[in-house]
């Protein structure tokens, strides 16, 4: 997780494709709640603040991926940027 | 902690620019020099003050809360409010200090408001209403004096009683009062308004927004819990402090992120503060929603030096008062809530020492008629409120008691009775006590300088 951050640190100026964290993991949630719920409209930045967040969570284990959608979806509604949106 | 507030610094320039420095009227004149004189205090050692508006929402039924005692008044009142009239032998007998043209009483339900009334720690503003300049029944019949908007409408007059503007774009007087008082407190961070009732127009509209607080404390985000020390709080509190930190390209998603902030943080810091200080012992009555929204004033003015506040302004609503049906069950309760609940909280302004440091005062949107509609009353004009605290010249009835038959000189059709002291010389009068300067109330109240008196003389200044 702390790689991670580096890495979104770093790349944080650079074009990612929805579902694509600025460190270039692929994080289906993000694709979605990016799509549906900002039209698409998320800045690097705070998709790799959510990519870090949810990144713990196992995507193989049910429960856990229960969270990482609930955790992207909160944080997305919660956030400056959604709140411009809405 | 401190958000920077770059916009606010330079609307309180312009707004110390903008104040008026006199204003030539008659009434503004007739300011006493004890306004001078409470703002002379202000500064001090100890100096606190609160002002706390228990706002009845929907129009208090007034002219049943104060009723005349003499028996040809109680035989006009009884003749007009019939089914509703309350039994003379019923009413809690006032013996005012001043004098008033008539003996009147208090509503049954009210015997520990009745005490403080006798101790001198309660006043009542007789027949107050929202007007524009002084209104005699020709003036309304014949259309010759500019009226408040949409008399008789709730919202409007909610907004006019808070406001006193006719405008749209109007701004409470509690929030005027806190823009040209701003610097009084040492905490910036937490607003001189604070509502446990959500948004209002009273204090809103000013360079501080009113801080919003509930009955049993901080309204905390429930999915976030700051301050819990469990893993998920931790972890997600900290993604949403990185959200809040990013630059924003929107303006207005750079000040949501502003605004959340200072709201988060605040949250902790009275969370603090009110844990330090702990809640007052008197007891409240836990199932009145009043009576908890008072228990948290209290609590709040008992953690006042740790919030670093010198002055503040309470906002405390309650609704229920439009008794359009079912009146006779539904006043009596609202009577005997609003009695307990007040009781409660002048005890704990005596325990926690501040009992002449707070005045509490009531408004509504307006009085009622004073026929029935066979269940309830209509929506009035005129109505009496109560001040509380050690601060007010208690024991006694001000203004300028109704006549209660219907047709009389007070009467514009149905007992809607035209007010004889307006809401700016009430709200100016505590504004005085306040700490406001002449100069500040004239800015403050313009339409003050149409009446006679500004200070209606019920609070004490020494």
């Amino acid at each position: 997780m702390t790689g991670a951050s580096a890495d979104v640190s770093r790349n944080k100026n650079a074009a990612c494709p929805l579902g694509v964290a600025t460190d270039g993991r692929f994080v289906p949630v993000l694709m979605l709640t990016a799509s549906i719920m900002m039209a698409g409209g998320m800045s690097d930045d705070m998709r790799g603040v959510i990519a870090d967040h949810i990144e713990p969570f196992d995507p193989n284990d049910e429960q856990q991926r229960l969270y990482r959608v609930a955790e992207a979806t909160y944080l997305m509604w919660m956030s400056p940027e959604f709140a411009v949106q809405r | 902690m401190k958000a920077s507030k770059p916009s606010m610094i330079d609307r309180r320039n312009f707004i110390r620019r903008s104040v008026i420095a006199a204003v030539g009227s008659s009434s503004f004149s007739a300011l006493t020099t004890q306004f001078n004189l409470a703002h002379a205090q202000v500064g001090g050692a100890d100096d606190y003050r609160a002002l706390v508006c228990v706002f009845l929402y929907g129009g208090n039924d007034a002219f049943n809360m104060l009723v005349p005692r003499s028996l040809g008044e109680h035989t006009t009142y009884a003749d007009t409010r019939r089914s509703l009239a309350i039994a003379r032998e019923d009413l809690l007998p006032l013996n005012p200090t001043n004098s008033v043209p008539a003996d009147y009483g208090l509503h049954p339900q009210m015997p520990d408001l009745k005490n403080l009334f006798d101790d001198g720690k309660l006043s009542l503003i007789g027949n107050v209403g929202t007007l524009i300049e002084p209104t005699l029944q020709s003036d309304y019949v014949n259309q010759r004096v500019e009226l408040p908007p949409q008399l008789f409408s709730h919202n409007d007059q909610q907004n006019f009683v808070m406001s006193l503007q006719s405008n749209r774009n109007r701004q409470g007087w509690a929030s005027r009062i806190a823009d040209l008082m701003i610097d009084t407190n040492t905490n910036q961070n937490l607003s001189m308004n604070i509502t446990l009732s959500g948004s209002n127009t009273f204090q809103t509209g000013g360079v501080q927004a009113p801080y919003a607080i509930g009955a049993g404390g901080v309204n905390d985000y429930w999915s976030l819990q700051p301050g819990n020390t469990e893993e998920w709080s931790v972890r997600r509190n900290a993604a949403y402090d990185a959200l809040l930190a990013q630059s924003q390209s929107h303006l207005f998603a750079t000040e949501f992120a502003r605004t959340q902030r200072w709201s988060i943080d605040l949250g902790v810091e009275l969370r603090l503060a009110l844990s330090a200080v702990g809640a007052p012992q008197t007891a409240f009555d836990g199932s009145s929603r009043l009576a908890s929204m008072l228990r948290m004033v209290s609590h709040l003015i008992a953690a006042r030096q740790q919030l670093g506040m010198k002055r503040q302004i309470f906002f405390v609503g309650i609704g229920d008062y439009d008794t359009h049906g079912d009146q006779i069950n539904r006043h009596p309760t609202l009577m005997n809530e609003l009695n307990h609940a007040l009781t409660s909280f002048y005890n704990a302004t005596v325990e926690l020492g501040v009992s002449d440091k707070v005045t509490t005062f009531t408004a509504s949107d307006f009085g009622r008629t004073l026929t029935s509609n066979g269940d309830g009353t209509d929506h009035g004009w005129g109505s009496h409120q109560m001040v509380m605290g050690d601060g007010v010249d208690g024991g006694k009835i001000f203004g300028t008691m109704p006549e209660l038959a219907i047709g009389s000189n007070d009467d514009i059709g149905e007992g809607r009775i035209i007010p004889t002291t307006s809401v700016d010389q009430y709200a100016a009068t505590l504004a005085g006590w306040y700490g406001l300067t002449p100069s500040q109330i004239a800015e403050t109240f313009p339409t003050l300088a149409k009446f006679n008196t500004a200070d209606l003389g019920f609070m004490r200044f020494d």
